[in-house]
């Protein structure tokens, strides 16, 4: 018998401690960011400017379209070798008179494709324009597009040089949040598309694969579009995945251009967030069963299989178990041996404020601009009372000391039963933050939402946000759900800093 | 067959690499930096506009993928000191608070 009870509590230990291994795989991440100027493409690259279709799916998207295809006009590209095709998938608001309007305006450059019956989602909107910009041999390059980025002038020709080696079949942008003035959770956004995006996307092209071409900036050749298929998948909610895959599977080189910066208008609510980001999650799910027989096994035509990049994948697909499992484990560890338990949390926490630091610094510096205007989000990350934690485990004797201050100026004594129970409560946050964050979410449309929510997502965290998002992902994947395309909500708020 | 006669291969940002289609405007870049079959010195590399229309006073193709490398080079830079802040937390940690 006490053989069984060790066995459980070293298997315990084990499972607290194997959620330090996606902080070690993040911590892993940016170090690779550190050695992208080894791996740059740019010895193989020179100015090129292949007759570029513009590919844009739209659906009621008349407050944007219009300033975006003016935009794109005046971007730094010869103007006949350019033309814009909107497909616009059976608006019912003024986008087709925005559209036509604006063909008229430029005539030649830009084209209205429209779909009488819609509402199949934005796969199958894109399928539509695909066929027809394929039908005829113009097209030597694609750029497929959302309708409310903004492209920095010089962003598509940063690009397109790529394309000048014939191995690289796509080419991705760095998209950045740019909504005006934009609110709490856009700044969240915006930090995090630095650790997504900019951080992210460097560290897969130093080993050599990209897991995902941005969706509002995916720049195909045209070999590599006529390889896929000539088509986008519409089996899955993550086509962009998808796509992305299939180039690399095919034996394409995806090779992301940091320094073409998109900027993009994220949602503003969380409710917002949330249907962007289960869709997203969702996809992930099924590009990973998709694949299923590409995981850590040698590929050769693409390094998809290798074991840096499943590790990358996997880590952030079951961040969510990673969590749940380290804190239900905590909590029967207590029960079981409380020491050990506390010994296990502490080895666990100094792992996480090892990340945290370096993730957190490194992540600011990357793109100072936008760590500027974020860096409070940037600290609050993973959520105020995990902060404390994190602080706690640092220097634990001046929070001690103030604890005791806080509590004893509140009338009360500070007895073992309260030490206790706050160290279980440490151990239940470790989940319970995830919960905490959905609240915001839960709260938002309902009275006093506008006050609540952000303080929901503040003190249980945004990182405990789109774990709580993935988690719901895993529940409507597993059950079969529907597949809806819940479709972002544009409001045209967004604007490239002058 | 790229300057550094070799072909699509190596090289730095003269490598001359065949445009896709063989479309005749997009030219190859312009030559300079090989040594020549007459034993000439090589001439400096010639400065390639970075598109088409450029105004003279905006940076070269050359400059653009010059400060990008070194934005990239910085980061390593970056992560270092990125690195030493943890290191600071690591040391506060061992050394105050046991």
């Amino acid at each position: 018998m006490p053989e069984v009870v060790l066995a459980v509590k070293w298997l315990l230990v084990a499972l607290v401690i194997i959620a330090a291994v996606p902080l070690l795989v993040a911590d892993y991440q940016f170090l690779l960011v550190a050695f992208h100027f080894r791996r740059l493409h740019y010895t193989k690259c020179r100015p090129y400017f292949p007759r570029m279709a513009i590919l844009i799916p739209a659906w009621n998207e008349h407050a944007v379209i219009g300033a975006s295809i003016d935009r794109l006009m005046r971007l730094q590209y010869p103007r006949e070798r350019l033309r814009i095709y909107v497909v616009d998938d059976a608006s019912t608001d003024a986008t087709p008179q925005v559209i036509q309007a604006k063909a008229a305006e430029y005539p030649g450059s830009v084209y209205h494709l429209r779909r009488e019956k819609g509402g199949e989602g934005k796969a199958a909107t894109l399928n539509h324009g695909l066929e027809i910009i394929l039908g005829d041999d113009w097209m030597q390059a694609v750029l497929i597009m959302d309708a409310d980025v903004i492209y920095v002038p010089d962003s598509l020709r940063k690009m397109s040089r790529h394309l000048a080696d014939p191995k690289v079949g796509s080419v991705t942008a760095y998209i950045k949040e740019g909504s005006q003035p934009g609110n709490y959770m856009n700044r969240f956004i915006g930090y995090e598309y630095i650790t997504a995006q900019a951080a992210a996307r460097r560290s897969q092209d130093v080993l050599g694969v990209i897991a995902c071409l941005a969706g509002g900036a995916q720049l195909h050749s045209r070999e590599n579009i006529e390889a896929v298929g000539g088509r986008v998948d519409t089996s899955t909610l993550a086509e962009d995945t998808v796509t992305t895959f299939r180039t690399q599977t095919a034996g394409r080189t995806v090779v992301f251009e940091p320094h073409a910066t998109v900027w993009a208008e994220e949602p503003g609510s969380i409710v917002g967030l949330w249907k962007q980001r289960l869709r997203w999650a969702r996809g992930n799910v099924q590009v990973t069963k998709m694949f299923s027989h590409v995981w850590f096994r040698h590929q050769a035509n693409s390094r998809l299989g290798s074991f840096s990049f499943g590790l990358l994948w996997f880590c952030l697909l079951l961040l969510p178990v990673f969590m749940l499992t380290a804190s239900g484990s905590l909590v029967v560890l207590y029960f079981v041996d409380s020491s050990l338990a506390w010994t296990a949390f502490h080895a666990l926490w100094l792992t996480n404020v090892i990340t945290y630091v370096f993730i957190t610094s490194f992540a600011l510096l990357i793109d100072p601009v936008i760590g500027r205007r974020t860096w409070v989000q940037a600290v609050l990350f993973p959520g105020a009372i995990n902060v404390l934690i994190l602080l706690a485990a640092v220097i634990p004797t001046p929070l001690y000391w103030l604890s005791h201050q806080v509590m004893n100026a509140a009338g009360f004594t500070t007895t073992s039963g309260w030490v206790h129970g706050i160290e279980l409560f440490t151990y239940i946050w470790l989940a319970a933050c995830m919960g905490v964050a959905f609240l915001g979410k839960v709260a938002e449309p309902r009275r006093f939402g506008k006050f609540l929510s952000p303080l929901f997502v503040y003190i249980g965290g945004y990182g405990p946000l789109l774990c709580a998002i993935t988690t719901a992902a895993y529940v409507k994947e597993f059950r079969g759900a529907d597949q809806t395309w819940d479709k972002t909500e544009k409001t045209g708020k967004v604007a490239a800093p002058t | 067959m790229g300057q550094d006669r070799k072909d699509r291969e190596g090289g730095g940002a003269h490598v001359t690499v065949p445009a896709r289609g063989d479309d005749p405007s997009n030219p190859p870049a312009p030559p300079g930096g090989g040594i020549a079959e007459n034993g000439h010195r090589p001439q400096p590399p010639a400065e390639t506009p970075a598109y088409p229309g450029a105004p003279p006073s905006a940076p070269s193709f050359e400059d653009e993928i010059q400060d990008a490398v070194e934005y990239e080079r910085g980061l390593a830079v970056k992560a270092l000191l990125a690195l030493c802040l943890v290191a600071l937390v690591l040391v506060i940690r061992v050394a105050f608070f046991g």
